[in-house]
């Protein structure tokens, strides 16, 4: 009878194994299930949310720059050359006839060009004409700005000319288009360089249009030679150190947030707890409303309004990320660490946004930031101040202002919850 | 004895984790506490539902008494499968589940037959999706919902039948209703102009528990002739939150009375008739733990059921394929559609194959129950009627030992 027992375990085991099926979705109990969750979008003004605001520039100076800058007034306030230290080499390498590179001294420079790279994402407006002039002042690149051409011991030595001493106009060149603006040194002006003292103060690249404004990638310079013994010409020299010179800005305005620029300018929000916080019930509903707490928080953005920004404003498109303030108790707070951003996706805002016409309205996603500080744990203290800062820094120049509290286009918060439909109905 | 009380008990508690397990078995689930499982073996499943009163080997939760008289150790489980069409207006959908309504170890001790066991007792599984818009103060959000919930609450039984005559025995068992239920809502967003708005995700679950005891009777005052009778007691069932924001809660279970009785026709044709009242009316139900919508209410119920088996008890052949038809109708407990609550009818069909000469205690019984039945609840004025429309095969394993 073993064989029989044997059979009806294994017919009870697989009974067992095709058990537990799985059911499909079922339409009848969608119609009879009730709401379970609403989505709900509410906007908080400033005076909701925020108790302060403040803005800094904590980091970075125009040494830092990878790239160039030059503008004449600009947007009525903004100047900024580009000087460059040129080097001028003695000797040359070239291939002779047959095809073997010799070295030879110089003889004579019969002129050059400088070769301007300009950035194709921020093209300056219309033609724009650049010159190329000789610095007359000696500088030190590291420590050179507007107004002193260098700080080595603590004591600024001034321009005698504020942008850097300005010597004779070398060339000139119009730009039209295009991302390469070649400027030809004729022999008189190349000799100016071909002078070893004029060649350590090196030149100034800037422009002659007035209200115009160009961001350049790189600036070269080559000179065209005569090797001694030679009747070849052979091109060779180049810029050892750029750096830009620009005024600096002026100081932000009371209710205006400032971001980006170089050095780095950033902006911190001062949250009120979220404890007070409620939304509707449901989307529209004047008369329930819920503790945000108590429902989940599917996006938060801080809306920002921009504002119309002088000459310095940013040469290139920016984006806007909040990032969480950690605050440590002996850290002052603008130089507490940042949380990472809590997200990627902002909206864009080109340069356009900040002109007079400005108040162009930029959603920053803040849900990370809201989300902590609705629901905060027993063993928590809330994040509450929220760093505004450009994605990116230092490769900007220019910056961008926004609305501020106490301001007319003031940051609103934007929330989209889910809220539990048996939480809001008895 | 003592090794076989130990495997029992091991397999019974390894059966526990799937007896009630599964998805439903109706969208009645839905509402109330769940849906009432009949915790019965296929046999009794054919002959009428409930199997109080039913000669032979037929061992359903109903009746404690019923293990009476088996002298070997044995296992017996059982095992369903559902498939079925539901209906609400223009609303229907067709799905199926899989259950263990009973799985019991039963092992004699002189002349008093022990049982250890468990069974289901209310299920609660469902599951639903659907997609739709939500209109926002700027613009609106399109959005997929999912709701599943998963679990149900289940009876474990430990009882003894004691034979007081040769034609009498009582039967009494203790146990604990267990089980649990997991919620699961989520839902996911499209794309907006507000940008990615993160899913929503929401579990909560609660642990059951409660007291039960029963008392039964099995009496046979002439061998062609066998009554049954039992009541059934329940505490106050207890759900306690164990994940999630759960309120802990405390239901009134229904007290039962279930009676039966059956008869050989003649000498192979055995008829077999039983009912049950439950007073669920005094279980509140609320909304359910899990706000489904329902207008959480509860009455009281009556299931009665009838059937014939043809199988000769007296043919000591060691083959048997016996043939069997039943009809059940159950009124289920928790409103559905407003005030009204359902009602069930279920048409049953059986064979299966019975290996050894003794009726009541085989070497070894394999049951095949095939069922077609309904469920309806009437509209609520707003809405039509709720249909649902079943098959459902259950396979029953019954296997002593010497």
């Amino acid at each position: 009878m073993r064989w029989i027992q044997r059979i009806g375990l294994a017919a009870a085991v697989v009974a067992m194994a095709a058990g537990c099926g799985e059911e499909g979705p079922t339409d009848v109990v969608s119609d009879l299930v009730g709401e379970g969750v609403r989505t709900v979008r509410v906007v908080y003004d400033a005076s909701d949310f925020l108790q302060g605001d403040t803005v800094y520039d904590r980091f970075g100076a125009l040494q830092d720059a990878t790239f160039g800058i030059v503008a004449s007034s600009y947007g009525g306030d903004m100047d900024a050359h580009v000087l460059f230290d040129v080097f001028r080499p003695l000797t040359v390498d070239y291939p002779d006839t047959t095809g073997t590179v010799v070295r030879d001294t110089i003889a004579t420079v019969h002129g050059g060009q400088v070769t301007v790279f300009l950035d194709s994402l921020a093209y300056p407006a219309g033609p724009v004409d650049f010159e190329v002039v000789d610095v007359t002042e000696s500088w030190d690149v590291e420590t050179v700005s507007w107004t002193a051409r260098a700080d080595t011991s603590g004591t600024p030595e001034p321009w005698t000319t504020a942008g850097g001493t300005p010597g004779q106009v070398l060339a000139t060149a119009t730009w039209e288009s295009g991302d390469t603006l070649i400027i030809p040194l004729d022999s008189a002006a190349a000799a100016v360089w071909d002078d070893t003292a004029s060649d350590a103060n090196g030149g100034m690249l800037r422009l002659a249009t007035p209200g115009a404004r160009a961001r350049i990638r790189a600036i070269n310079v080559k000179f065209d030679v005569t090797p001694t013994g030679r009747d070849t010409t052979v091109t060779t020299g180049g810029v050892r150190s750029s750096v830009i010179v620009s005024p600096a800005p002026p100081a932000p305005a009371a209710g205006v947030l400032r971001l980006g620029g170089l050095p780095v300018w950033r902006s911190l929000l001062h949250f009120k707890p979220m404890d007070d916080l409620r939304v509707p019930c449901e989307q529209g509903s004047t008369t329930c409303d819920i503790a945000l707490s108590e429902v989940t928080v599917s996006a938060a953005n801080l809306l920002v309004w921009t504002a119309a920004t002088s000459g310095y404003r940013t040469e290139r498109a920016m984006r806007v990320e909040g990032r969480a303030v950690l605050e440590a108790p002996t850290v002052p707070l603008t130089r507490s660490p940042l949380s990472a951003p809590f997200s990627s996706s902002g909206d864009t805002l080109s340069e356009a946004a900040f002109t007079s016409g400005g108040s162009v309205m930029a959603r920053v996603p803040v849900t990370g930031f809201v989300q902590r500080n609705s629901n905060v744990g027993d063993d928590e203290s809330p994040i509450l101040w929220l760093a505004l800062a450009s994605a990116v820094e230092r490769t900007l120049f220019g910056y961008g202002e926004f609305g501020g509290l106490g301001s007319a286009n003031a940051p609103k918060l934007e929330l989209v919850v889910t809220v539990p439909v048996r939480k809001v109905t008895p | 004895m003592k090794r076989f009380a130990v495997r029992a008990l091991a397999i019974t508690l390894a059966l526990a984790g799937v007896v009630g397990g599964g998805a439903a078995q109706s969208t009645t689930s839905l509402r109330g506490l769940g849906y009432p499982i009949s915790a019965a073996d296929a046999r009794a499943e054919a002959l009428g539902g409930l199997g109080v009163g039913v000669k032979g080997l037929a061992v359903p939760f109903t009746n404690p008494a019923s293990v009476a008289g088996i002298y070997r150790r044995g296992v017996v489980v059982a095992a369903s499968s559902t498939a079925w069409d539901a209906s609400l207006g223009d609303a229907s959908n067709r799905t199926g589940a899989t259950r263990f309504p009973l799985m019991r170890v039963i092992f004699p001790v002189g002349r008093v037959v022990l049982s250890i066991g468990y069974g289901g007792f209310l299920d609660q599984a469902w599951s639903t999706s659907r997609e739709g818009t939500q209109p926002l103060s700027s613009g609106s959000v399109a959005y997929s919902d999912e709701f599943t919930s998963q679990g149900g609450i289940g009876q474990a039984r430990f009882g003894a039948a004691i034979p007081v005559t040769e034609r009498l025995a009582v039967g009494i068992s203790i146990g604990a209703y267990t089980g649990r239920q997991d919620l699961g809502i989520t839902r996911l967003y499209d794309t907006t102009s507000v940008g990615t708005l993160q899913p929503y995700s929401e579990t909560r679950s609660a642990q059951y528990s409660g007291p039960t005891a029963q008392l039964g009777v099995q009496w046979d005052p002439n061998p062609v002739l066998r009554v049954g009778g039992s009541v059934t007691w329940s505490g106050t069932l207890t759900a306690d939150s164990v994940a999630g924001e759960v309120t802990n809660q405390e239901y009134t279970l229904p007290f039962q009375v279930a009676a039966g009785a059956s008869a050989y026709l003649s000498p192979g044709l055995l008829a077999a008739v039983a009912g049950r009242w439950s007073g669920w009316s005094a279980t509140d139900p609320g909304a359910g733990l899990m706000d489904t919508g329902g207008t959480g209410n509860s009455r009281d119920t009556w299931e009665v059921g009838a059937g014939l088996e043809l199988d000769d008890p007296g043919d000591r052949s060691l083959y048997h394929f016996p043939l069997r038809i039943g009809y059940e109708y159950r009124q289920l407990p928790f409103t559905f559609l407003g005030d009204n609550a359902p009602t069930e009818w279920l048409a049953s069909f059986g064979t299966g194959l019975r290996l050894g000469a003794d009726f009541n205690t085989p070497v070894a019984r394999i049951d095949l129950t095939l069922q077609r039945g309904g469920r309806t609840a009437p509209g609520n004025g707003t809405t039509s009627d709720f249909k649902e429309s079943l098959w459902r095969f259950v396979l029953g394993v019954a296997i002593f030992g010497n």
